[in-house]
């Protein structure tokens, strides 16, 4: 048997079985739903308009937590790898600050912003600030220590440093750090949203699950798993195709 | 090059600096103190907790969960993980669904799970250990799976039986990867049981600091905040002390640090 | 007529199933107990594939494989083979005792004998003191040495040796030789030792089989009439050493 159809076997079978299932009464079609009513409920929500808003609002509020959280965490990991005695000296304030779950910082954002953006986008942006600090300033730390001696004997000043040598020379391992922190960003805008913000993909599963509509609630988690693993794909195929060349040192190297 | 030591105080210093601007800050008034309290009203709100058994309470729910949940996961998410990764056939069947699984944020499964048992207790856990399963599981997969080709042709010539490879070579050679999904699990684990703390309102650290967000009780909200991320530094802390010392063949002094 | 030891009849071993790359054609040969034979040969002439086979690691496609008159058809634990890739070869998770002690498990050797029989062989290669080491913290030939206690663990009657010193400097290389040479003359080890260096293979052998490539056939035999113990310095300039060198040095490919 080909892999390829091993593999969708699984699945497929499940799906027929939780059809059977339903139809069978065995379970009550109230809490579980089935393959059918959830396609059904797809197109529903494709129809009105709510699938590509939640979707709009969640991807916004991500993305822009992202990119706030992100470019902080670059600039400070470029600042921690070239200068050792400023990370030396933060070591410890930023080992304390790490471990908050982000998701406790929900209410404390919920508190300072009320209901709305802004609150998603601060939590996103803590949560994605770290794995880009940590893989910025690994990268920064792990550039071929010749490649800045050159940069000082063709005497660069620290900006044009940073930027002609430093910047490209981690940015493989530093697009890794952006796709994990892409995953992270959907994951953590989401959990806000199930938690207690009233917008986005999120919100709409809770409202589904307390209105009691399981077909409309399978339908938005499998939409966000499936962009989930979207977003994954696309920035692994452009990592491959803007980075592949230079071999794959960027995921193994540490 | 600075001595370790002399790193180490140098950043205590930073950090009692920057608790200091802290103070300062909230002293001036410039935020208010409604959503910036001091730190001495933070850590005075914790000491009063730490005194509190309604607090202790709380502690140890959440507490309860999280390792309920994450033991539960990793027994079974090693043992499953084991089995599907040391044969090539159960993974060309299972592996595609895993990775459809993957992408999904643990806490989507939430309002899944609420609709099925309801908002309680079960649920929490449940959670809890359905989302803690995953990155033991596929961290497990990989392990089992990617064994040295050279070892498997040593088993070969030395004649090992099956258990003896799975549990001689397959294993040990699983356990940074094992490993590396117990860390993620246990991060997840801490996560999940303050959603579903937040959502539920059953007693918890989780259900604490909504509560203080509500009632604009910002000093216990930043003491309950301080609170998690100890429980969070020190489970990471705890756990890779584990992995130091089952992993120590892994250390190679003349690189280490 | 003795019966054969370990022999190879007319083996052939082809690879691929559209485009077939023929890797051994008709290769025959028999190894006689306790000699130590060097089968030597420039790189992909297939004398790795013909060490597996005989390792019973491999099934030629056509023509067997014997030992002690039995056909090979999986590995036998009385053949231990020494890889190239030692640190792939060791159990990165076990001391330098526990690797050695892996083969005596294999054995099924009582665990109160184990701890002797590990002492001494780890003397015999000279890592008695590094027993609590781990693999990561050895060197190269250090490493190759523990794999090579752990194969004479196995208690074989042939080692089987894949370019075993290929990766290591050239003075490890050197004592390392030396000490294969010592310690199979001691146990009277049968050796099948695999090279593509020509000295190598004279200064080791009692017999070197040159290989020819693309198909890997067997080329010539030579008997190394060579007094033993050798030496690295006085035997690399004896008159006979020299005579095999200039005349197997032809059978190779230039630049080998």
């Amino acid at each position: 048997m080909p892999r390829a159809l091993k593999g969708a076997l699984l699945p497929i079978g499940l799906m027929l079985l939780w059809e059977l299932c339903a139809r069978s009464g065995f379970i009550v079609a109230e809490s579980m739903s089935n393959p059918t009513a959830i396609a059904h409920a797809a197109w529903a929500t494709v129809l009105d308009g709510s699938l590509l808003k939640a979707t709009r609002e969640t991807f916004g509020a991500a993305l822009a937590g992202m990119a706030l959280g992100a470019s902080l965490g670059i600039v400070c990991g470029i600042a921690f790898g070239l200068w050792r005695l400023l990370a030396a000296l933060m070591r410890l304030s930023t080992e304390a600050l790490r471990p908050i779950p982000s998701v406790a910082l929900i209410p404390l954002a919920l508190l300072i912003y009320g209901y709305g953006f802004r609150m998603e986008i601060a939590v996103v942006a803590f949560a994605s600030f770290w794995p880009l600090l940590i893989i910025t300033e690994n990268a920064v730390r792990g550039i071929e220590p010749r490649l800045i001696e050159v940069s000082r004997a063709l005497g660069f000043g620290v900006v044009d440093r940073v930027i002609k040598i430093v910047l490209p020379a981690a940015l493989p391992r530093v697009f890794v750090g952006l796709r994990l922190a892409a995953a992270v960003s959907l994951v953590v805008a989401v959990t806000v949203e199930i938690t207690a913000n009233p917008i986005g993909l999120g919100y709409a599963l809770i409202v589904a699950q307390e209105s009691m509509k399981p077909d409309r609630m399978f339908v938005f988690l499998i939409w966000i798993g499936f962009l989930g693993w979207l977003v994954n794909a696309v920035l692994l195929r452009a990592q491959q195709r803007w980075f592949g060349r230079m071999g794959n040192w960027a995921e193994h190297g540490r | 090059m600075r001595s370790p030591l002399a790193r180490f105080v140098g950043s205590a210093v930073v950090m009692l600096a920057l608790i200091g601007l802290w103070q300062l800050g909230a002293n001036a008034g410039v935020i208010s103190p409604v959503f910036f309290p001091g730190p001495d009203r933070s850590f005075g709100t914790l000491w009063d907790q730490l005194h509190d058994a309604e607090f202790w309470h709380a502690f140890s729910e959440t507490l309860r969960r999280m390792v309920l949940g994450f033991v539960s996961a990793s027994i079974v998410g090693v043992a499953a993980g084991a089995a599907i990764g040391l044969s090539a056939n159960v993974r060309a069947y299972v592996e595609p669904t895993l990775e459809l699984i993957r992408p999904l944020p643990a806490s989507a499964v939430i309002p899944v799970f609420v609709l099925m048992i309801g908002l309680n207790e079960r649920m929490i856990i449940a959670v809890i250990a359905f989302a803690s399963l995953w990155p033991v599981l596929l961290g497990t997969v990989h392990g089992f799976k990617t064994i040295e080709p050279r070892l498997i042709e040593v088993s070969r010539m030395l004649h090992l039986t099956r258990m003896e490879l799975i549990f001689k070579i397959a294993l040990p050679n699983a356990m940074p990867d094992i490993f590396a999904g117990l860390r993620l699990a246990l991060t997840v684990s801490l996560i999940l049981a303050v959603v579903t703390e937040m959502l539920s309102g059953m007693p918890g650290l989780g259900h604490n600091i909504i509560m203080a967000a509500r009632s604009f009780r910002s000093a216990d909200l930043y003491a309950g905040i301080i609170v998690l991320g100890a429980i969070g530094y020190l489970t990471n802390v705890t756990l890779e002390r584990v992995e130091r010392h089952v992993l120590r063949w892994r250390n190679d002094p003349s690189s280490a640090a | 007529m003795t019966t054969s030891f370990l022999a190879a009849d007319k083996l052939h071993y082809v690879v691929g199933e559209t485009t077939r790359l023929n890797i051994l054609q008709d290769v025959s040969l028999q190894v006689r107990e306790h000699e130590f034979v060097c089968i030597v040969g420039a790189s992909g002439c297939g004398k790795t594939t013909l060490l597996r086979l005989l390792g019973g690691l491999l099934q030629p496609t056509q023509g067997s494989v014997t030992f002690r008159d039995k056909p090979v058809t999986e590995p036998d634990r009385a053949l231990a083979i020494v890889f190239q890739d030692y640190a792939k070869a060791l159990l990165p998770w076990r001391t330098v005792a526990g690797n050695v002690e892996l083969a005596l498990e294999s054995r099924r050797v009582p665990r109160g004998e184990r701890g002797e029989i590990i002492h001494r062989l780890l003397g015999q290669v000279g890592l008695a003191d590094r027993a609590d080491a781990f693999p990561v913290q050895l060197s190269g030939g250090m490493q190759q040495r523990l794999q090579i206690a752990r194969c004479l663990a196995q208690s074989p009657q042939v080692l089987l040796m894949d370019e075993p010193f290929g990766a290591l400097d050239a003075m490890t290389r050197q004592s390392l030789q030396d000490e294969v040479s010592r310690l199979s003359a001691a146990s009277g080890t049968t050796v099948v030792f695999v090279t593509h260096d020509l000295e190598e293979a004279i200064y080791l052998g009692d017999r070197v089989i040159a290989m020819e490539s693309r198909p890997g056939r067997i080329g010539e035999v030579v008997d190394v009439d060579i007094p033993r113990p050798r030496n690295q310095l006085t035997t690399r300039e004896h008159p006979r050493f020299l005579e095999l060198r200039h005349h197997l040095f032809n059978l190779l490919p230039t630049g080998h």
